[in-house]
This record gives structure tokens, C-alpha cells and sequence, in this order.
């Protein structure tokens, strides 16, 4: 499978007459953006607006970041989501680089989480250095939660789809390139090196953590093996608000820093043998289900070692620690990513669930950790909700108009397969 | 000693009146252990039904840390264990679950619970709960439920 990501550096957004790309910008059509969301009779009204790298805007309460991007040719962006299946992983792909889709909308407050394009808040996001577009979108009036979920993620999607239609005729200048062969051809080659896996978990636990696998929710798929291409070409998309921090927005599933990395690495260091997609499900016997199916897939596929990302806290930690304990008993090498729920302290226990065979944990940030962060000029949303995030509280809003939150709060702060800005000092 | 009955011990005070549930599950019996009492509580009760033969069918613990703080929380349980097991298979299984809940207990102590939100937590609640009745419903091992409330044990 060989997929290239051709991708067209954008410098800027702006509001025009017509939707394209021109001189490195990227000019919406904001009418026609509208009219495409209001197509749906869920939502019954969305607002644009564009939010700068340094603009001092925050975006609250936000569900999902989304990569705009274009398939060349008959391919389909979000097949399974956004139109009818078709598989992805291959072939081009022009990727909007430096540009993202955020929806907000508030579903229930404690899921949703905050953006904030300048300052301290800046630090903590991927999506401060984003150009973003900010769709604000407003559902009939007496929708259900499910439907109210649905229709923004969707919307989000579709977003993304057609702001990538803007890069139909423009080529990227800088193309990146993913080709794993088929794994007996891989390991031929590569015999000498080390076969590496990687086992990614994903959230499967009803309404607001979910997530969708070509369109199916992964409530009812087993652990699966996917090419990586797949995962970096929209396959996956997320119907997750577990903390803001932690959750795996769409964007971060099209740019999987462990795939990326992994991919970095194959035919030098490692051969790297693909993915397995493990779903966290919240009966104990359909954990111990795919928690085994998982630790079987990747024995089969030789490998000597694997890397497991998590999504969550709580009881995913006990799939993230059993997967580990299968794994090694089998004399399989695993390093865990995590990030840590310890207390604003540092000093609580971290994970929810230990293992002595979990020796190798790599810990994306502390979720409890506090931040205080200045007035904004401008509030894309509503920041009346900021008490009702996660991380917040009635006392979060302080007298001048700044706020003091959990990073629990920050969207993608703390992310679990390590698409964030946090990283360790040694002192 | 295999029963098809599947409890649902809560202290979310709308479980009573979904409706939903019912309709996810059809064909065995559905009780409602409908409790008024802090999820600590809740969790005490949960060892004792477990100390009794219950069979903890969901993961106590929730799936994030925000829910962490929720005053309100939902587990399932079926009335026996599965016939084929041994009676060491059941005693492991049986300190499994004990250990689970006693950790969620325990984790409880150093967070603060959140008792201004609770309307919130409870949609969340009711949403796991029927995701774990889904999941249950798929696989096959609870084909009909009838509900029925049952407030006092």
C-alpha cells in the first residue's frame, strides 16, 4: 500500500467570493461553507469564524479538530463517515497543511474542552499554531444527545471535505511518502532488524466516547489488524469527548505521531510490521475478549516487540495493563504511552491499574496539572460553559475575564499517541 | 448456578425512569437496584453483592478522569456465575472483581466529588450503561429482558 501526502503550506485564511487557494491562502466561500452545514436539518444554525495563530481568541466548548484535506481522484475523505466505503491508505492525498476544522457546540459540558490561540494557553494545544476554522453550530431546537453528537460530527467532516476541494488543482510542494509491502516481502527484506507493532487502543463506550472505523462504531468490531496508511488517511474518526485533554481528535488520528515515528524509523532501525486497532469496551468479559484477540493478532504477526497507546483513564487502564501483561508473557517487548491522572501535586498514584510487567511507560503529562490563563480578547462559543468542562470549576472564571483550569480542560494537551507539546526534562 | 437476571445497581436517580434500558434488553429479566446514597456507598454495596454470588459484568471504574469526580455511577451484574466454570475459576474471578472495586474505592479518596453537576454526570451514566447493555445484547447473552423496578432487594 503507498500512499503520498501532498501537502500545501497555507500561510493564511481569509473570506472571499470563492472557495480556493491562492498565493499560499486559503479563501472561503463562507456562504457557500454555511449553506453546505445547514444542509442538515439538525442544525438549524452554524457560524464561521477564523481564529489565528497569536490572535488573542479562545474557543470554547470544543468537540473535534479535523485535518482538511483532498483525495485525488475517485477517492472518498472519511469513506464509511462521510460517503460510501471505499478503502483509503493509498494513492494521493493533498493534506491543507496548517489548517484545521474545529466544531464546537455544547453536547454535555464535563466531555468538551478549550482552545486558546495566544499566551500561556498556546503552550499547551497543537491547535494554537493552526489556522482554524471555528464553526459554531447551533442544533434544532429539542434534539436528542445522540442526534446533537452526530450532526457536529458530521459537520465537522464535512468541513473538512469541502475546504479540501480547494486543493483539487494546486500541488503541494512538499510530499511525503508511506509504502509498507505486503509484511512476508517486508520481512524478507528486513530480516535482521527487529518487527515491531503497534497496538492502537481506542475508546468504544457509548455516547461521547466513541469512535468510528470507516463509519462503524468500534462498540462492535473486534481488535482488527489496519494498514497504518489507513489510520493516516482518515479511516479513523473520532466521536470521543473523554477529557479534552486526552482525547484523540480526528486531526491527531490523520497524523498519528506513533505511525509517523514507526514509519520514520522502518527499513533503518526497525521493521515495523502495522497496526492493530483494540477497542475499549466497558463489559469485563469484552475486555478480557479483546484484550486477548489483540495479544493473539500481534503474536501472529511475528512481532518482537510493540508499542500501545491508550485512550483514556480509568478502566482503559486495566485493557492497557492486561494487553501489556499478554504481550510479555509471551515474550513480546512493550512500551507503553500513557498520560497520567496524579493530582495537582504530582504525587497521586497515576494509572488506575498497575502491573509489575509494565517497565517501559512513557508518559505524555499530568493531566490534573493546573494553568492559569489570561483574559481573551475574543470568545469563539461560549465561555459561560468553562465551569462545566472537565478541569473546570464554578471558581475557574477569575474576576478579570482569565481563567484557571486543569490541563485536563486543554484540548489535546496531554494526548495519548503523543500529538502535543508537553515533553520531560531531566534536572 | 446460572440465572438469566441482570441487575443494575445505581444511585442515578433517572435510571428509574428510562425507559430505554428496557427497551436494549428483551427476553431475561431486568432489576433495577435503585439506590439513594453516595457512590461510596454504592461501591460497599457492590462488594457485598459480589461477597454474595453477583457476577460484576462492567468495569466499576469509569473511562476518564472527569467521570472520576461524577457522584453518580452505574454498574451491571448478572445474578450467577456461568455454569462451566470451576469453583477456582469462580474464587479468581470473584477477587478480580472485589479488587476492582475496592481500587475504585480507594482511587474515590483523594477526589473531590462533584455533586453540582450531577444532572450531567447522569445522562453520562445512563449512556455507559446502555453501551454495556448493547454489548451484552450482541453477543447474545441477554436476549429478552422484561423490567422490572426493584427498589428494595
Amino acid at each position: 500500500m503507498n500512499l503520498q501526502l501532498s501537502r500545501i503550506k497555507l500561510d493564511d485564511v481569509s473570506f472571499g467570493s470563492q472557495t480556493r487557494i491562492e498565493d499560499d491562502e486559503l479563501i472561503v466561500n463562507k456562504g457557500e461553507l454555511v449553506d453546505v452545514l445547514e444542509e442538515d436539518r439538525r442544525i438549524e444554525k452554524a457560524e464561521v469564524s477564523l481564529a489565528r495563530p497569536g490572535e488573542k481568541v479562545r474557543i470554547i466548548p470544543v468537540k473535534d479538530v479535523i485535518e482538511p484535506r483532498c483525495k485525488v481522484g475517485e477517492g472518498t475523505l472519511f469513506p464509511g463517515s462521510l460517503g460510501e466505503m471505499q478503502q483509503v491508505g493509498q494513492g494521493e492525498t493533498r493534506v491543507l497543511d496548517g489548517v484545521a476544522v474545529v466544531t464546537t457546540g455544547e453536547i454535555v459540558g464535563i466531555q468538551e474542552g478549550l482552545i486558546d490561540m495566544w499566551g500561556k494557553g498556546a503552550e499547551y494545544t497543537p491547535f494554537s499554531q493552526t489556522i482554524n476554522v471555528v464553526l459554531d453550530l447551533t442544533p434544532v431546537e429539542g434534539i436528542d444527545e445522540y442526534d446533537h453528537e452526530e450532526a457536529l460530527r458530521i459537520a465537522g467532516l464535512k468541513a473538512a471535505a469541502y475546504l479540501g476541494e480547494a486543493a483539487e488543482d494546486v500541488e503541494g510542494k512538499e510530499v511525503e511518502e508511506f509504502s509498507l509491502p505486503a509484511i512476508p516481502r517486508r520481512n524478507e527484506k528486513l530480516a535482521d532488524l527487529p518487527k515491531v507493532g503497534y497496538v492502537k487502543m481506542l475508546i468504544a463506550q457509548g455516547l461521547l466516547h466513541d469512535s468510528y472505523v470507516y463509519g462503524v462504531d468500534a462498540k462492535n468490531i473486534i481488535p482488527t489488524i489496519i494498514h497504518p496508511n489507513e489510520i493516516l488517511d482518515g479511516a479513523l474518526v473520532s466521536g470521543n469527548c473523554v477529557a479534552a485533554c486526552d482525547k484523540i481528535t480526528t486531526y491527531q488520528h490523520q497524523n498519528n505521531s506513533i505511525i509517523n515515528d514507526l514509519y520514520r524509523r522502518h527499513g533503518r532501525q526497525i521493521n515495523f510490521q502495522g497496526v492493530v486497532l483494540a477497542p475499549e469496551l466497558t463489559t469485563l468479559e469484552g475486555k478480557n475478549r479483546n484484550c486477548q484477540y489483540t495479544a493473539s493478532l500481534i503474536e501472529n504477526l511475528g512481532c518482537d516487540g510493540v508499542i500501545i497507546s491508550e485512550e483514556g483513564y480509568g478502566n482503559p487502564d486495566s485493557d492497557l495493563l492486561q494487553i501489556c501483561k499478554l504481550l510479555e508473557d509471551r515474550g513480546i517487548k512493550t512500551v507503553l504511552v500513557t498520560d497520567e491522572c496524579a493530582g495537582q501535586d504530582g504525587f497521586s498514584q497515576s494509572l488506575a491499574d498497575s502491573r509489575p510487567e509494565a517497565e517501559a511507560v512513557i508518559s505524555t503529562g499530568n493531566v490534573s496539572h493546573p494553568v492559569k490563563l489570561p483574559p481573551a480578547e475574543k470568545i469563539l462559543g461560549n465561555q459561560n460553559t468553562l465551569p462545566n468542562l472537565a478541569g473546570g470549576a464554578e471558581q475557574s472564571l477569575n474576576g478579570d475575564g482569565g481563567v484557571t483550569v486543569e490541563l485536563n480542560a486543554v484540548i489535546g494537551s496531554t494526548s495519548e499517541i503523543g500529538y502535543h507539546n508537553l515533553s520531560a526534562e531531566l534536572y | 448456578m446460572a440465572d438469566d437476571a441482570v441487575v443494575v445497581l445505581t444511585n442515578n436517580r433517572s435510571i428509574g425512569e428510562k425507559d430505554a434500558l428496557e427497551e436494549m434488553v428483551s427476553g431475561s429479566e431486568l432489576k433495577i437496584f435503585a439506590r439513594d446514597c453516595e457512590i461510596r456507598n454504592l461501591i460497599l454495596e457492590a462488594e457485598e453483592m459480589v461477597n454474595e454470588g453477583h457476577e460484576l459484568v462492567t468495569d466499576p471504574l469509569p473511562p476518564n478522569y472527569a467521570l472520576m469526580s461524577a457522584p453518580v455511577r452505574s454498574m451491571l451484574f448478572s445474578a450467577g456465575s456461568k455454569d462451566c466454570r470451576s469453583e477456582s475459576q469462580t474464587e479468581k474471578k470473584r477477587q478480580n472483581m472485589l479488587k476492582k472495586l475496592q481500587e475504585y474505592r480507594c482511587r474515590l479518596q483523594e477526589i473531590l466529588i462533584d455533586g453540582e453537576r450531577r444532572q450531567e454526570y447522569e445522562k453520562v451514566d445512563i449512556w455507559q450503561l446502555q453501551a454495556a447493555l448493547q454489548e451484552l445484547a450482541r453477543g447474545g447473552i441477554y436476549s429478552e429482558f422484561t423490567a422490572e423496578q426493584n427498589q428494595a432487594r
